[in-house]
């Protein structure tokens, strides 16, 4: 009994270790995007995971080379960098409740829209 | 009085094991309504088998023996799985799996405990399981005359067409057949003639051709190595146990070369990856089209491949891709894992050719759920119950108790089971009450009464 009872603060502080790592690695492909709106965004999803809706940037030639996904909260669960030769995955997406960065929604959400419209 | 008490008690103890199982069968079967009412009543039943449980352990307690070394590891592994839910990503399901769990490990060893003096008793749940089984393969057959495209799943570019029977899943049925095959062995190994053990045999076929036809490559494996276990644990000589042996290795690759005539549909002519140019009006691409989250490791984007799948009796790549991200995922947090009953939310599938929500290996998911403390109090839980059956047969107690090599066979199963099944974490599994069942039968064996052990 008391070696599950001490069980409890090693898996909490697991836990908050783990959202800490991942949400460093969030933090470096947020940064290697820079501002939203931007030239470089080339693609989008909606509705995967989750209930995630994503934007994705170009970086040479590469179309998805950096990948930034959203819950409806505003809440950013997860990122990818595919600029090396794998993927590196950065996600809270099994708890994104862990997630302590936030994006402005709405306007996500508008440049996914402008994005779906068709080319004039 | 007392015999016939418990004869009955006995019978009412397998025979609502027996359709425990069957309801936990029906609670996945292909037909919709026998769901809707297989899912409520597998949850009858066990608390229906519960009661007669604890009313036989209790009418003969004096003879209810558990060993205290399976008792404590099986408390330490029920303890953990609760105590998760401390730091579980989904407390609630952590909670309700945890206390299911619990509860049907319990309900085994309360009846593993009444058989601990009884060999007959043993053998009588043992055959409760083994009519379960017999019972899902006849009604898959029935089904099948009766209905062939539920029983059998259609071919697609992946897959040639699989026997299902029953289930939803070519795959589901078969674990209870593997479990069952060693069960049906041991009673023909045990029978006391020829023509006794003709009906046991027939069973291990009827179990075996329906995992042939199911083409369940973890089915097939589990099943024929339990049978091995069976006459290495069984009063028999050394000759007769590598002759049974090379029989058993003999069936299995006839079994497996049968397993590959079937074949998948062809492939159509794919140019290689997508082109996001064919994706919409828009300039913009949806990235869904091109390079699916679902599908990104190993995907043709990365590998620029085809993607097309072929899969062999022996192809294993798409699977052990999604074992590597697994076990990666549990390294990130690897001592107590992500809480019991977390492994789907904690497994993200993004395995391309991959088609399951859980990394489809109980041991890798007990790892993700409970981390390394959990994975290492399982396992010792089942060393500590599966000791005593293989002390006994080395002692030459197979002779006494004969149903030993059947239930460690079962329970060996069950275990080889979890290399290609997650279901250690999930008590309504059609394979999960009979593996506990088997397992703590195997860790009442050699048990003796104290004036027989002074004897």
């Amino acid at each position: 009994m008391l070696v599950l009872l001490l069980l409890i603060p090693v898996g909490r502080w697991e836990r908050n270790r783990h959202a800490a790592n991942e949400l460093t690695g969030i933090r470096r492909v947020l940064a290697a995007i820079g501002p939203l709106d931007q030239p470089s965004l080339d693609a989008y999803r909606v509705g995967v995971g989750p209930a995630m809706d994503c934007l994705l940037y170009k970086r040479g030639s590469n179309p998805f080379a950096l990948e930034l996904c959203f819950d409806g909260a505003g809440r950013v669960i997860e990122a990818i960098d595919r600029t090396g030769s794998s993927p590196r995955i950065s996600s809270v997406r099994e708890d994104p409740s862990a997630s302590t960065i936030r994006i402005d929604l709405a306007r996500a959400l508008a440049l996914i829209a402008r994005m779906k419209q068709p080319a004039q | 009085m007392n015999e016939a008490r418990r004869t009955v008690l006995d019978y009412a103890a397998a025979g609502t094991l027996a359709a425990a199982v069957f309801a936990a069968a029906a609670g996945s079967s292909v037909e919709l309504g026998v769901v809707s009412a297989g899912k409520p009543a597998r949850w009858v039943l066990l608390t229906v088998l519960g009661a007669v449980a604890l009313v036989r352990a209790f009418s003969f307690r004096s003879e209810w023996r558990l060993r205290p070394s399976v008792a404590t590891g099986l408390v330490a592994l029920c303890g953990l799985c609760v105590a998760s839910t401390a730091w579980s990503i989904v407390p609630r399901t952590t909670f309700e799996r945890a206390v299911s769990v619990c509860v049907v490990v319990g309900l085994a060893a309360t009846l593993a405990g009444s058989a601990a003096l009884s060999p007959v008793t043993a053998r009588r749940l043992l055959g409760g399981l083994l009519a379960a089984a017999a019972a899902i393969a006849f009604a898959g057959f029935i089904l099948w005359l009766v209905d062939p495209s539920k029983a059998v799943q259609a071919a697609s570019t992946q897959y040639p067409a699989r026997f299902q029977g029953f289930e939803q899943n070519p795959n589901t049925a078969a674990m209870l057949l593997a479990v069952g095959m060693p069960l049906a062995f041991g009673r023909a190994l045990t029978a006391a003639s020829v023509r006794r053990a003709v009906p046991f045999v027939v069973l291990l076929l009827a179990f075996i051709a329906e995992i042939v036809a199911s083409g369940s490559r973890g089915g097939l494996v589990a099943g024929f190595l339990a049978l091995l276990v069976v006459p290495a644990l069984a009063s028999a000589s050394r000759r007769r146990r590598f002759g049974i042996a090379v029989a058993v290795v003999s069936t299995l690759v006839v079994a497996a070369w049968v397993m590959t005539i079937p074949r998948a549909l062809p492939s159509p002519a794919v140019a290689g990856p997508s082109k996001p140019a064919a994706v919409s009006a828009s300039r913009f691409i949806d990235a869904e089209t091109v390079i699916p989250l679902g599908e990104e490791i190993g995907g043709p984007w990365w590998t620029h491949t085809s993607g097309a799948i072929h899969r062999t009796l022996f192809s294993t790549s798409t699977r052990t891709r999604a074992w590597r991200g697994a076990i990666e995922q549990g390294f990130q947090r690897p001592v107590v894992g992500y809480g019991f009953g977390a492994e789907q939310p904690a497994f993200v599938n993004r395995y391309y050719g991959f088609h399951s929500g859980n990394p489809e290996n109980g041991y890798i998911g007990l790892f993700i759920q409970l981390g390394l403390v959990g994975l290492c109090t399982f396992l010792a839980a089942v060393c500590l119950c599966l000791a005593p059956a293989i002390r006994n047969s080395r002692r030459g107690g197979g002779r006494r108790e004969g149903w030993v090599p059947a239930a460690t066979g079962a329970a060996s199963a069950g275990l080889f089971l979890g290399v290609s099944q997650s279901y250690f974490h999930a008590a309504g599994n059609i394979a999960f009450l009979s593996f506990w069942v088997a397992l703590l039968l195997a860790s009442v064996a050699g048990m003796r009464a104290p004036q027989e052990a002074s004897a």
